[in-house]
């Protein structure tokens, strides 16, 4: 222990950590062995004036701080102070509300003790840093302490484990991030029944897909895969994402899309890495794919009527290599697809997988699990495929994550009869879920009647008569739950508009509503929905079940009679 | 929607701005008239000249409305419905016994009937 000034001294009488009481000016007046060691002095005498800025310059390791206490008078308490650290990376104690000083000093001291991050005292070597003012503890603004690397603690060994930890925490978070970029849940496509299993390997892997509804109910399947893995696979998988969902919404052409993504990408990518793709818009009602492939492994398709897998071929070269962008040219491929059929998306690292005698799981056993459990729905499918591939791997770890997604199609004139239409027809679908989403669907339909040259008036009428039906089938048929699925169907011509709607609820008895005008129902405030809509448009129809509407409003000419009156006679209830 | 109120010489006015059929939009109307009813009014007035669309649970609202103000023995009156607005009240027959007043100088008679 060495002291300039006494009292000072008595703060760290028991103290088995280095520490040291600095006054305002960061003069140290008090240290205890372990600091005077740690300072490599013999005691404070030793040097001349020490304050805690020449005694970090003695010192090749700053640790973070920190701890401290304040005494007043000659009765000391050791307490512990909150830290923070500033944006430049000093830390502050905060000491306000401690005495403003203690015997022989004029203004606030502390006593700063070394401690990990946790705040728990260091015994290892380090280096107090400090900075007194009448509330805060600064760190000292040396080059030393503006740099608060932790204290390198322990044997190299240790050292090592630590540094390990931290860049496996450092993965896990990409991986979280990555992980959020793909689909929690998959979207409720029409007429089509989905499922997707990742697998990781290591923290972060390379594999993306996504499910994508577009505007006219399509619906885009991505998977990639991006060369390599950690934290550039992910950051590039990540920006590939935003590109691909960027041009999937401006396009329906997969070959469009990844010759745009594979321009811009190609100016990112400065590295070796480079990226596999298959991206595949399914129309569910006219059951074709249109697809496109980047150097990825094809899905696979089973057939449904004759029980056979076979692979979607295509070709493409890979995205986003700059050397080799003059190779990457892309064109759009269609197939037909039936009810049952099902498709199977995945990316190399499920084929790759080895067992002990590393032989690699491969295509014609992936093919095979298909075939074998292509009975089962998609989520079982997938599950029968993993368990599969698991039991050929009998314990080996993965090389490499990989991705499954699987369709089934569904039939596309059942899908019709029920909303309402024929398969020729070719009505549009929309889907609404919530409340807020009725505007923009009402307003796709209603502006194809006004392209379609309907009255303004018809158009206004239609416009309640879309907003009844939907906020029936959300409030009532979906008893207000919007996760459940409303469906319109539409098909706006010169002639006529007609429009079903279709919810998941039970349906109900629309052959025993009370009219309205009766005077035993004028004065309700509910049951006008279904007359508005009875009157304004020409025709409605309901399915036995009762959950699906449809409204049809013939063209007829502005000013021809409708089957609305002028108002001839208004109350006063005055 | 957008929602004004001012109230003179104890007529209470709720101007609606916009589309009324959206359930928020419904819940804070009544709001508004739950809170103006409890004021010291002799009649209700909802301004419709600049609402543009109405449903039918926004009419189911104004029907709840003239309830409660015939149980209060207040007058209640709607102002100036608008095109398709005007027409789906009419063809609801709900001016038979809410009345709709087109100027303000049938408003101003319909209140002065409303004072003691």
């Amino acid at each position: 222990m060495s002291a300039i000034l006494p009292n000072a001294g008595e703060l760290m009488r028991g103290l088995v950590t280095p520490g040291c009481v600095v006054d305002a000016e960061s003069h140290i007046l008090a240290a205890n062995d372990e600091f005077l060691d740690l300072a490599g002095l013999q005691d404070l005498d030793a040097a001349d004036n020490p304050t805690i800025a020449s005694i970090l310059s003695l010192s090749e390791e700053f640790p973070l701080l920190v701890a401290t206490c304040l005494g007043q008078g000659r009765s000391f308490k050791i307490r512990r102070m909150p830290v923070r650290a500033h944006a430049d990376r000093r830390l502050m104690l905060d000491i306000s509300g401690l005495p403003a000083s203690f015997d022989g000093l004029s203004g606030p001291a502390c006593l700063l003790l070394f401690a990990d991050r946790t705040g728990q005292p260091l015994a290892g070597p380090g280096a107090v840093i400090s900075y007194v003012n009448d509330n805060d503890v600064f760190a000292k603004k040396t080059d030393a302490a503006d740099i608060m690397i932790p204290a390198q603690e322990g044997t190299p060994e240790d050292r090592l484990k630590k540094a390990y930890a931290d860049m496996n925490e450092e993965l896990e978070m990409a991986r979280n991030i990555q992980e959020g970029l793909m689909p929690g849940k998959l979207p409720d496509a029409i007429n089509l029944r989905s499922a997707a299993l990742y697998i990781p390997a290591g923290k972060v892997g390379g594999d993306l897909y996504d499910m994508i509804i577009t505007p006219s109910q399509k619906v885009a399947v991505l998977i990639f895969d991006v060369s390599g893995h950690g934290i550039p696979a992910a950051l590039i998988g990540a920006m590939a994402k935003m590109l691909f969902t960027h041009y999937l919404d401006k396009s329906e052409s997969p070959a469009l899309v990844f010759t745009e993504v594979n321009k811009r990408i190609c100016k990112f990518i400065k590295s070796e890495h480079y990226i596999t793709a298959f991206l595949g818009i399914i129309d569910p009602l006219e059951s074709t794919m249109v697809y496109s492939k980047a150097g990825h492994v094809p899905p696979l398709l089973w057939h449904a009527k004759t029980r056979e897998v076979s692979q979607i071929s295509a070709r493409g070269f890979f995205i986003g290599h700059m050397a080799l962008s003059g190779l990457a040219e892309y064109g759009d491929e269609t197939i037909r697809l039936e009810p049952d059929d099902k498709l199977l998306f995945y990316t190399d690292g499920l084929t790759e997988g080895t067992n002990p005698a590393n032989e690699m799981y491969g295509m014609d056993r992936l093919t095979h699990a298909m075939a074998q459990s292509a009975d089962k729905g998609p989520e079982h499918l997938l599950e029968a495929m993993l368990d599969d591939q698991t039991a050929f791997r009998q314990g080996c770890p993965l090389r490499d994550d990989f991705t499954m997604l699987c369709v089934e199609m569904g039939s596309p004139e059942s899908f019709l009869k029920q909303s309402g239409f024929s398969r020729n027809d070719h009505p549009t679908l929309l889907v609404v879920y919530t409340y807020k989403s009725i505007e923009e669907a009402a307003g796709i339909i209603l502006r194809e009647m006004d392209r379609n040259g309907f009255p303004d008036k018809d158009i206004k009428r239609s416009k309640v008569c879309i907003y009844e039906m939907l906020t029936n089938a959300i409030e009532h048929g979906n008893a207000g739950d919007e996760t459940k699925k409303t469906l319109v169907a539409y098909k706006v011509t010169p002639e006529k508009a007609a429009i079903s709607v279709i919810d998941e609820g039970k349906g109900f008895d629309h052959s025993h509503l009370p009219n309205p005008l009766t005077p035993e129902n004028l004065l309700k405030d509910h049951g006008r929905g279904l007359f508005i809509i009875r009157r304004y448009m020409d025709q409605i129809h309901f399915n036995a079940r009762g959950n699906r509407i449809m409204a049809v409003k013939f063209h007829r000419e502005e000013g021809a009679e409708g089957k609305t009156g002028r108002i001839s006679k208004t109350a006063d209830n005055s | 929607m957008e929602i004004n109120e001012k109230t003179v010489e104890a007529v209470a006015t709720i101007e609606l701005i916009g589309q009324l059929w959206e359930p928020d939009d419904i819940h804070a109307l009544q709001q508004r008239v739950n809170s103006v009813l409890t004021g010291a009014i002799k009649g209700l007035v909802i301004d419709m000249e600049r609402l543009t669309f109405i449903s039918s649970v926004g009419l189911g609202t104004l029907v709840r409305v003239f309830r409660q103000c015939s149980d209060r023995k207040l007058v209640f009156c709607l102002y100036k419905p608008q095109g398709n607005v005007r027409e789906t009240i009419e063809m609801s027959e709900i001016h038979r016994f809410i009345p709709v007043k087109e100027t303000p100088d049938e408003l101003a008679q319909a209140m002065i009937k409303s004072r003691p």
